[in-house]
């Protein structure tokens, strides 16, 4: 569209780049197919720029212009001022046509869409942060209804002495046992040393009268039974795991004791899991 | 003409207030697609959600039984 012819001035300039023509050296070849004397022609090998140096001597610097092509030579431009811009009017808005003019105030002489597209790219970023800002956030301190699904508060006075009750905390079964006198007694006097997993009785009790672990056999995830086995314990009847009445693995294929959840007295008659 | 010139001059003159108009139009866009994409899905599945079932099921006084909506 705006395309203008100019002169041009151009400098015929081979730099030292390409194009090394080496001289032929007559030499001979041991050959089987010709037996008469042939020269044979080789060209020795223009060196190939392998450091930072050798290879800087090839960069063409300064304004240039190359041509080349089938017809015409290889021909470098250094150009100073024979390379003209070309004019962009033809695209450009009728308000920035003039360059000298100052256009800090013609914003609302701008069309809308200027603006509004940044603001409708702000907006959709801003609400794809909020709601990542709101995930993390509820995520790192959930909500207290959420937190309280993971605790069971449990009252005490439903379990009397001597018997075993069964209350569900996090899907899984706690064994809640009131412990009598003499229970307490026999779990504490007996030989930790000789248990496949160690542990005193008084590890893995707050209050010595109540027992609360986890009711899953620590072998395979059976409920063993309360008040059975040979130990005053519970019993696994899926492979015959044998616990006492502190939960601990006396006889039978388990490998540890049942597990003592965390929990907290938070009265004489209520205990709070979890 | 001059409504583009008072939005501009109100909201797009100022980066402090190109802030605060994102941040209202936050609030104003979460509203507007949850609506319209909450209008749209009921839309489409109309008669198959429980709010649309529901009022079938409602026990009858005077008889004893249950009205279902058919199987």
């Amino acid at each position: 569209m705006a395309m203008q012819m100019c002169n041009r001035r151009v400098t015929q300039v081979t730099t030292n780049l390409v194009r090394q023509i080496a001289k032929p050296i007559p030499m001979k070849v041991e050959d089987d197919h010709h037996d008469d004397d042939h020269t044979h022609i080789a060209v020795p090998k223009t060196p190939t720029p392998r450091t930072f140096f050798s290879m800087n001597k090839h960069l063409l610097r300064g304004n240039a212009a190359i041509t080349t092509g089938l017809s015409s030579a290889l021909s470098v431009r250094h150009a100073h001022t024979d390379i003209q811009v070309p004019s962009f009017d033809y695209y450009r808005r009728k308000a920035r046509l003039d360059a000298s003019k100052s256009h800090r105030d013609d914003g609302d002489t701008t069309s809308p869409y200027s603006y509004l597209t940044p603001l409708g790219m702000a907006v959709t970023s801003a609400y794809m942060a909020k709601y990542i800002v709101r995930d993390i956030v509820s995520y790192v301190g959930p909500a207290k209804d959420v937190m309280s699904l993971a605790k069971v508060e449990i009252s005490l006075d439903a379990v009397p002495e001597g018997k075993n009750a069964v209350f569900e905390w996090r899907n899984k079964p706690i064994f809640v046992r009131h412990r009598t006198a003499e229970e307490i007694a026999r779990e504490e006097g007996v030989n930790v040393s000789q248990l496949r997993h160690p542990q005193n009785d008084s590890e893995r009790v707050k209050k010595s009268e109540w027992l609360i672990v986890i009711g899953i056999c620590t072998h395979l995830g059976c409920i063993p039974i309360a008040n059975a086995g040979d130990y005053g314990g519970y019993y696994c009847p899926c492979h015959g795991s044998h616990y006492d009445a502190s939960g601990r693995i006396r006889k039978g294929p388990a490998p540890l004791n049942l597990e003592v959840p965390q929990y907290t007295f938070k009265d004489e008659q209520t205990v709070i899991i979890g | 003409m001059s409504l583009t010139k008072t939005v501009y001059n109100l909201f797009f003159r100022r980066s402090a207030n190109i802030a605060l108009a994102t941040v209202i139009g936050v609030f104003a866009y979460e509203r507007i697609i949850n609506k319209s994409a909450e209008y749209i899905y009921e839309r489409r599945n109309q008669g198959k959600l429980w709010k649309h079932v529901q009022p079938q099921f409602k026990l009858k006084t005077d008889e004893d039984e249950e009205e279902n909506s058919g199987s």
